[in-house]
């Protein structure tokens, strides 16, 4: 096998906000091309390690880097779907307004977005099936047209990692497959996607990587190879297949 | 007075053309960055700027003696800036919630304001009177310099706002992803923040520091009912404010001994009331008419759906039934009966009804309307 690039690099990453730390000694190397999944319990710092590593939080200790740079030099590389809900959705702007925002971030201060911006912004909207609704106003959308909305956004980022906060939340079967297929998409063009997920049955399905998060990093590596029992009682605390009961 | 008798006193008369300009010109100010502190959910912040500014007019007052009221809008500026800055930093490192850091800030400076005014009031210097003006605002001691700052303030406010059109937008509605972009929300939280204050300084004068936040937030407000585009926001809410400055005016200088800053405010709260209301996308009276006319509807083509089950049941889809088997039917009423045959999708005669061509191909294709909708 050909030694594989390192997408995201974190090493000794620890992130407190009050007294407990959320994360602790992280040390992650993600490698290129992956679609990697980040599963763990609730409160077990999944949204904060996407967030220290975007420098929205913090961090206590440690560092990030991204294909061997720090995050403030490879922005431009990095597109982030934040969960649906950190936004107020009655918000006077159109769907094809949201999906533009992705592309500020090249423009940078002061210059608006003119018809390039325009043309890509409406070929992302297209990707996720929602170009028919691009002048509608976003308060009028469903769950899983808000979250296709988000997808465009980082779509249009046109970036080599994507980082994406639980974009599979309250959207319902026709969405997520959307979703999916356009995530497999930008792993078969060598593209890195690091998802937070939550629904584990459809982790040996949609991803090929994996890393297992409660505090501390409990295991990191392919589905294959490290999905199993012994990771998931580690990570959960129960082992989730024999604690239903029958 | 006729409307042209006011109309010719505004161009002669010095102090209502002055009180008029600068009402308008506040308003319009006002109702733009209002637009942003609402959108925020930071309604409150000028209602808290604008008392904890009136600590630093007073003290102003002592510490120079002078009743010039740009000297005191300075000091008014300083302690509404630190007011602010504070209510940031206690939501920051507390674990308070806005709200309450508001209502800590505004009660507190507010006090020592009364306090220290309550104690001027009875030092032996007749110079003091007047200054418990900036609790209510006096629009008539506007001057030409007051209306120049007006206007330059109002002039840099669209400015910037133009220039940073695309940043303001992006914080409004994700700052978390503008962060991620690489656009510092600090600096353009400063921006706002800095504007707003500027524009509750100078309204202090005129609308007076318990009033002063109800010119920020109801034209923007009203503005956000009728229109669902971000930019089309914030010009109506600098209409609907420089509006409520002229109305006001006006309405202070025609009745006499009414103060200025109060009308403009109550002219504002009018824009809201009629804008709650009448707006046609958001307001209540058509929400309401929507509502009871989309029922009326569904009442129609569940009659309608059930004529259509029995109508099937017959090879003849014309053929005509009892109007008693409509009973048995939950919802039906006489009138939605009526209302069909004014569509022609049914015939009544005597006690019969039966379907009519149109109204079995209308039924027909609720069918399908309501099983293929996959929202």
């Amino acid at each position: 096998m050909v030694e594989r690039r390192i997408a995201v690099q974190i090493d000794d990453l620890t992130v407190a906000y009050n007294y407990k730390p959320v994360l602790w000694d992280i040390d992650l190397a993600i490698p290129e091309g992956v679609l990697m999944a980040i599963v763990g319990p609730n409160g077990a710092g999944k949204s904060t390690l996407m967030k220290s590593i975007l420098g929205i939080v913090e961090p206590l200790a440690g560092s990030v880097r991204i294909f061997g740079k720090s995050y403030d030099k490879q922005r431009s590389i990095v597109a982030y779907v934040p969960q649906k809900g950190s936004v107020d959705w009655d918000f006077p702007t159109t769907v094809l307004d949201v999906v533009m925002m992705g592309t500020y971030g090249s423009l940078g201060w002061i210059k608006r977005p003119g018809k390039k911006e325009k043309k890509n912004s409406l070929e992302a909207l297209e990707k996720v099936g929602m170009l028919s609704l691009k002048g509608r106003q976003i308060s009028q959308l469903s769950g899983g047209q808000q979250q296709r909305v988000f997808l465009a956004r980082a779509l249009v980022q046109n970036a080599e990692v994507y980082f994406m906060d639980e974009p599979f939340q309250g959207v319902d079967a026709t969405t997520e497959i959307a979703i999916i297929n356009i995530l497999k998409e930008l792993r078969k063009r060598n593209k890195t996607v690091i998802v937070v997920h939550h629904d584990l049955q459809t982790v040996p399905e949609y991803f090929d990587w994996v890393t297992f998060l409660n505090v501390k990093k409990i295991a990191t590596g392919p589905v294959k190879e490290i999905f199993n029992d012994d990771n998931l009682t580690l990570t959960y605390g129960i082992n989730y297949k024999t604690s239903i009961i029958k | 007075m006729s409307f042209f008798e006011y109309l010719h006193l505004l161009f002669t008369d010095y102090t209502l053309r002055t009180t008029t300009l600068g009402t308008a010109i506040l308003g319009a100010v006002c109702g733009m960055l209002g637009s942003f502190a609402v959108l925020r959910k930071q309604s409150l912040l000028g209602d808290a700027i604008s008392h904890a500014a009136l600590p630093g007019i007073v003290i102003m007052f002592l510490l120079t003696g002078t009743k010039n009221s740009s000297m005191l809008l300075l000091g008014a500026l300083a302690s509404g800036l630190l007011g602010a800055y504070w209510i940031k930093g206690i939501i920051k490192n507390t674990r308070l919630k806005s709200d309450t850091a508001l209502g800590i800030i505004l009660s507190v400076f507010f006090g020592f304001g009364m306090m220290l005014l309550t104690y001027t009031q009875k030092l032996p210097n007749a110079n003091q009177a007047g200054l418990d003006k900036y609790l209510f605002g006096q629009a008539a001691t506007l001057l030409t310099s007051d209306i120049w700052l007006l206007g330059i303030v109002a002039i840099a406010c669209l400015i910037v706002l133009m220039t940073f059109w695309k940043e303001f937008k992006l914080m409004l509605f994700d700052p978390d992803f503008t962060n991620v972009l690489g656009f510092d929300t600090r600096k353009i939280d400063v921006l706002i923040t800095t504007f707003i204050v500027l524009a509750i300084v100078l309204g202090l004068q005129t609308v007076g520091v318990v009033l002063m936040s109800a010119l920020l937030l109801a034209p923007a407000a009203a503005a956000r009912q009728w229109t669902n585009s971000l930019s089309a926001m914030v010009i109506l809410a600098a209409i609907f404010g420089a509006l409520s400055g002229i109305i006001g005016t006006a309405i202070s200088a025609t009745a006499d001994n009414l103060s200025t800053g109060p009308i403009v405010v109550l002219v504002s709260a009018v824009f809201v009331f009629i804008s709650f209301i009448f707006s046609p996308q958001r307001g209540l009276l058509f929400k309401e008419i929507k509502i009871w006319n989309n029922r009326k509807l569904l009442e129609e083509q569940k009659t309608l759906a059930f004529m259509y089950d029995i109508a099937a049941t017959h090879e003849d889809i014309t053929h005509p039934h009892t109007v008693k088997i409509l009973n048995n039917f939950q919802g039906f009423t006489k009138k939605t009966l009526q209302k069909l045959v004014v569509k022609e999708y049914v015939n009544v005669n005597d006690n019969m009804w039966s379907l009519t061509k149109k109204g079995y191909n209308e039924a027909e294709s609720l069918y399908s309307q309501y099983v293929n909708d996959d929202d």
